[in-house]
């Protein structure tokens, strides 16, 4: 069965106007998102995958950031085109947004109750008597312990994990189609991480709302996501769902990053890497943006850019060698003499 | 590559190992002051009692999630912190008890690595200045000499001896953290405490930094006490593990049996919270625990980790469980080890 399409993004590119001139943050980006679904995007920092939610939400710097091309279709609407008004409706209430951070993304001088009740205030036209009986049921939704009380707190009376708990309880409180977690796990301990994780895949299939993962954990979008995009410099490299992926990595990213992290389950003598570094946005290399650090590079790959090409059915990669992948990835040379090469 | 019996028997030859380190009843206390007067109000009992000891030439990881006291634990074993009670003995001689002066002469054995590439190096000094610092501290050789000795050890760990004369800045994180471990290896050190030192950078140029420090292990023949909160890393490196709670040592083991045969509750609990990045595999055995780690200024009475423990009974509440050798090399403080075990 195939579900709807929720969100669909189509070639989205974003720019940024810096003092040293303007650079292309993401180029060409397409995804989309089925009710009910995850999906994970993944990839080291400065691929862009931050700066895709934001310009799906239009929250970039205003004058800095910019979309100069592209789609964002959500329910038939082109996000990019609405009014700031119209944006603000669907902001928290069709769309709603966790941050890595939960400290700099709540506001310290209100308290939780008091920001979770401004909400529902705002989009589902509750009195304020309501909205607070409301935060307390949502508090006590997400597990959050003597919410009556909780409700009343400043952010810093909390700790990571409660605070993450209110984020979450406050982004669902709207009931949202779709959900966007950027790196929601990342700053909290792995005991905590598993509590929220359980916690969030409860919630979606409670209000089968859809979510856009990003994460750089190759482990929690394992767990979680059932498509996953996987992002380098700006570009998504390989798109497929979440088992072929693992088990069938086309793209030599893919296949990289899958090689270079210690897993609890196989025992290595030695990890792969990746040689190199993530080239910055002002120097990316001609043709392939991952050429300079690919092992399995060729003469066409410094030259010209390969297109995103589907190899097996919903399953896209971005690789002139795509199909000798298989054979090609059973080697990987980590090229130690990766500290010597400038940045 | 996968050569898991190799590995075994590589740790199984480490046991026959003298002890490098020795760590005894080690305590940090911070007080916490409050008032006009700053008078103490209480203490944060970070490291409360901590025994363990370190073979020559062995990995030993350290594990625990933030707060349990494991940086305090690798600061406090350098002197960085003074430490409220214990010793710490080195190749036979007490760290703790000897003065400043004497113990300045042993720190170049004993050599760190920060976890924040970014904010352990000074902006303003060059990178030469940067790794030559310590060798000027303890008056080796003189400027040419170390000079040339920079240039040796940048080559020795990845770097470009062209860049000496660059800044911090100029360099990605992952070559940041190559200074930060050329600083501690140039000193000549038996033992490097890492203190998350991979956890800030990206999963790719981590491979890179395990490998090196891998190989320079092997080179030096170095001992590391390896400090972090990811288990999957922890793991790579380490021969035996040592996890933390809350200031207390509630496990340590080799990593075959640590992962294998988890004793204590707590570190069953971790193990089966760390994600696999394998979409097939269905964790149907997850232990979710409960609430959050209690705070150190007022920890539970009796096993620290009994409020979230499935498995507590009262006498978890009232007798704090002393740290034991149940199997060969491997200790746990639990008082029902045995019943975990046959949970295994």
């Amino acid at each position: 069965m195939v579900k709807d399409v929720l969100l669909q993004v189509k070639n989205l590119h974003t720019v940024f106007h810096t003092e040293d001139g303007t650079v292309e943050a993401i180029g060409g980006v397409d995804f989309e998102v089925r009710q009910g679904e995850t999906l994970g995007i993944v990839g080291e920092s400065g691929c862009g995958k931050s700066v895709t939610s934001l310009s799906i939400m239009r929250l970039l710097p205003k004058g800095i950031g910019e979309v100069p091309q592209g789609e964002v279709i959500y329910k038939g609407k082109n996000l990019l085109k609405l009014s700031e008004r119209e944006m603000r409706k669907i902001r928290g209430k069709e769309i709603a947004m966790i941050f890595q951070e939960p400290m700099t993304a709540l506001n310290p001088v209100y308290t939780v109750g008091e920001q979770l009740a401004e909400m529902v205030e705002l989009h589902l036209g509750m009195s304020k008597k309501e909205a607070y009986d409301y935060a307390i049921k949502m508090f006590e939704k997400v597990g959050i312990p003597m919410p009556e009380k909780r409700i009343y707190e400043y952010p810093h009376e909390l700790s990571g994990g409660l605070r993450q708990r209110a984020m979450i309880a406050m982004m669902m409180s709207c009931n949202p189609n779709l959900l966007i977690a950027d790196e929601p796990t990342t700053a909290l301990d792995v005991t905590i991480q598993a509590q929220v994780l359980d916690l969030m895949r409860e919630l979606l299939k409670e209000y089968n709302s859809s979510l856009i993962m990003i994460t750089h954990d190759l482990g929690v979008i394992a767990e979680m996501a059932d498509r996953v995009a996987v992002m380098y410099a700006g570009r998504i490299v390989e798109y497929a769902d979440v088992v072929p992926l693992f088990k069938k990595p086309s793209h030599p990213y893919t296949v990289g990053l899958m090689r270079s992290i210690p897993r609890p389950d196989v025992e290595v003598d030695r990890l792969d890497s990746i040689k190199g570094v993530v080239p910055d946005l002002f120097h990316m290399p001609k043709g392939c943006r991952f050429s300079n650090r690919c092992p399995y590079a060729i003469d066409k790959c410094f030259e010209e850019e390969p297109p995103l090409v589907e190899v097996e059915p919903g399953h896209y990669t971005r690789c002139w060698r795509y199909q000798e992948m298989e054979e090609l990835s059973k080697h990987w040379e980590s090229g130690e003499e990766v500290g010597k090469t400038s940045k | 590559m996968r050569k898991l019996e190799k590995l075994q028997n590589d740790s199984k030859a480490k046991t026959d190992e003298k002890v490098l380190l020795e760590v005894k009843n080690l305590k940090k206390y911070f007080p916490i002051k409050a008032g006009v007067f700053k008078r103490t109000v209480g203490w944060v009992k970070a490291v409360d009692d901590v025994s363990f000891f370190i073979r020559k030439g062995e990995t030993l990881g350290l594990v625990g999630e933030s707060g349990c006291g494991k940086t305090t634990t690798g600061r406090t074993i350098l002197r960085l912190i003074e430490p409220t009670a214990g010793s710490v003995h080195y190749n036979g001689e007490d760290l703790l008890a000897m003065s400043k002066r004497k113990m300045n002469k042993y720190r170049t054995k004993l050599q760190m690595i920060f976890q924040d590439p970014y904010g352990s190096l000074d902006p303003r000094m060059r990178v030469k200045d940067i790794i030559a610092e310590g060798l000027k501290a303890a008056h080796i050789g003189n400027r040419k000499e170390r000079y040339e000795m920079v240039k040796e050890y940048m080559e020795k760990v990845g770097l470009s001896p062209l860049y000496v004369n660059r800044f911090p800045h100029e360099f990605s994180g992952g070559q940041r953290q190559r200074i930060g471990i050329a600083r501690a290896l140039i000193m000549n050190p038996e033992l490097i405490v890492c203190d998350e030192a991979v956890s800030a950078l990206d999963v790719s140029i981590q491979a890179q930094i395990l490998n090196l420090l891998d190989d320079l292990q092997k080179e030096f023949n170095l001992t590391y006490l390896f400090i972090a909160h990811d288990l999957n890393v922890v793991k790579h490196i380490s021969d035996r593990i040592v996890v933390m709670y809350l200031g207390k040592i509630v496990e340590i083991a080799s990593k075959h049996e640590l992962f294998n045969n988890p004793l204590h509750p707590y570190t069953k609990a971790l193990l089966s919270a760390n994600p696999i990045p394998d979409p097939t595999i269905e964790r149907k055995d997850r232990i979710i625990l409960q609430g959050d780690v209690p705070s150190p200024a007022n920890p539970p009475k009796g096993c620290r980790f009994h409020p979230r423990c499935w498995l507590a009974k009262p006498v978890c509440s009232e007798e704090e469980p002393p740290l034991v050798e149940v199997r060969p090399d491997h200790y746990v403080a639990c008082h029902f080890w045995e019943e975990m075990e046959k949970q295994n």
